[in-house]
């Protein structure tokens, strides 16, 4: 290349890539979103549901949420409870846990 | 001077200052990602809580089983049935739960109550597993058996709950 | 001439990358102080429906009298004196923490918002039931539908607690 002012133009590309580089990388490092952040975790949703759907006797639907993650969600959580009906017809024979599955998902 | 000698200096410069720049950026501060560890924490005692409550319905329905048909007559059970009612009901539900040995503290047909401990942990991982949160738990039921019509007639079980005075069960059988 | 311009653009360099590791360390702090803060609200977050000093606890109608306790149950007696910074595990003082606890848009404990509001405010929602005093299992049993009658011991709402650097 041809001599220039500053002793060569590949030195002067080179000192621009540089500071190009170093200026997109702070730029890009250093980006922060300000404001209170409100966050809210998807399976703690379930869980809380789930435990509150018990003591209430609420169904998945009640509590606005279904009992299987639906196939087209990319993530999903359930929140699981367990009940037990001790009334049974059947004489001398134990009853089963059921359990309900409050499932959610994006 | 050889001209390449500075584009060389410049050149050397701008590597050790990306080097400089990539080593800095590396030894950020890591996001350890906190498993959230308190969630996990507060899941073990939700499920204790379920696990409680399961055996608590378990020990009626144990109670209303051990009345002998057609006779209508009530056996109180022993610690080794209560116990292998407890273990089908653990097994089919929350198996990171376990009890240990059951106490009769009263067998009476009007207030049989016992106590045992309860205990759950949680693996979060091959090495790590949360601490068992384990505490006592007592239970107390009363049983009534009733033959409508002495020696023919159906049997009428009710298993109450003392703890609550609420009727847990309550079936006729032939 | 060029060594000069060669040395000053040297210079120069050096320059920006202390500036840029000022930088760089001042953001790493920053995360570090966030990430402080996350680990207290989410603790916090934990304890304000884990917390048996907090949550309701539940009476037998024969001794013992109390047989244990209810997440995701919030004690409301005494206007929810129960939540407080110490029950919720967070430090407060200068230079440490403060938090609010909301229920559907009302502050129920804690402190008010700063003026200038902070940079970071870690928040959480929670679906809880409140009781007002302890639980009695009959209450209980009632409105999980095992015995006949209308729920009044418990009932359901959603908690917002609020956690931020003073």
């Amino acid at each position: 290349m041809e001599k220039a002012f500053f002793f060569s133009i590949d030195a002067a590309i080179g000192i621009a890539a540089v500071f190009i580089a170093m200026s997109s990388m702070t730029f890009l490092y250093l980006q922060d979103s300000s404001g209170p952040k409100i966050f809210q975790s998807t399976d703690q949703n379930m869980s809380d549901s789930a435990i509150i759907g018990f003591y209430l006797d609420k169904s998945p639907a009640d509590m606005g949420l279904s009992n299987a993650i639906a196939s087209s969600a990319k993530q999903g959580f359930c929140g699981r409870i367990f009940n037990y009906n001790p009334n049974n017809a059947i004489a001398g024979m134990q009853s089963a846990p059921a359990d309900k599955n409050y499932c959610g998902g994006i | 001077m050889n001209k390449g000698i500075f584009s060389g200096l410049i050149a050397a410069t701008a590597i050790i200052l990306i080097g400089a720049i990539i080593l800095t950026t590396s030894a950020n501060v890591k996001n350890n990602g906190s498993e959230n560890f308190s969630e996990k924490i507060l899941e073990t005692k939700r499920e204790w809580n379920n696990a409680r409550y399961l055996l608590d319905k378990t020990l009626s329905d144990k109670l209303a089983d051990s009345v002998a048909l057609p006779a209508c007559t009530f056996t109180a059970p022993n610690q080794e049935q209560i116990e292998s009612y407890f273990s089908n009901t653990i097994d089919n539900s929350i198996k990171n739960c376990d009890f240990e040995p059951v106490q009769i503290t009263s067998s009476a047909q009007n207030n049989f109550a016992i106590s045992f401990n309860l205990g759950c942990s949680k693996k979060i991982s091959n090495d790590f597993e949360i601490k068992k949160f384990e505490k006592t738990v007592a239970f107390a039921k009363k049983a009534d058996v009733q033959k409508d019509v002495p020696a023919i007639g159906k049997c009428t079980i009710t298993i109450t709950d003392l703890q609550s005075n609420i009727v847990e069960v309550q079936k006729t059988l032939p | 001439m060029d060594l000069l311009i060669a040395l000053i653009a040297v210079v120069f360099s050096i320059g920006l990358l202390i500036q840029f590791n000022e930088t760089m360390i001042y953001s790493q702090k920053e995360k570090t102080l966030q990430k402080e803060l996350e680990g207290i609200g989410k603790t916090a977050s934990m304890l304000l429906v884990g917390n048996p000093q907090i949550i309701c606890a539940v009476d037998s109608a024969i001794p013992p009298s109390q047989i244990g306790y209810l997440e995701n149950c919030v004690d409301s007696s005494g206007s929810y004196a129960k939540i407080t910074a110490a029950n919720l595990g967070i430090p407060t003082g200068t230079g440490k923490y403060d938090f609010a606890v909301y229920e559907q848009g009302l502050k129920i404990a804690g402190s008010d918002f700063p003026v200038s509001v902070p940079a970071n405010i870690y928040s959480e929602k929670r679906i809880v039931v409140l009781s007002n005093g302890n639980v009695q299992k009959q209450g209980l049993e009632i409105c999980m539908g095992n015995a006949t009658g209308s729920c009044t011991a418990l009932s359901k709402t959603e908690l917002a607690i609020y956690v931020w650097r003073a």
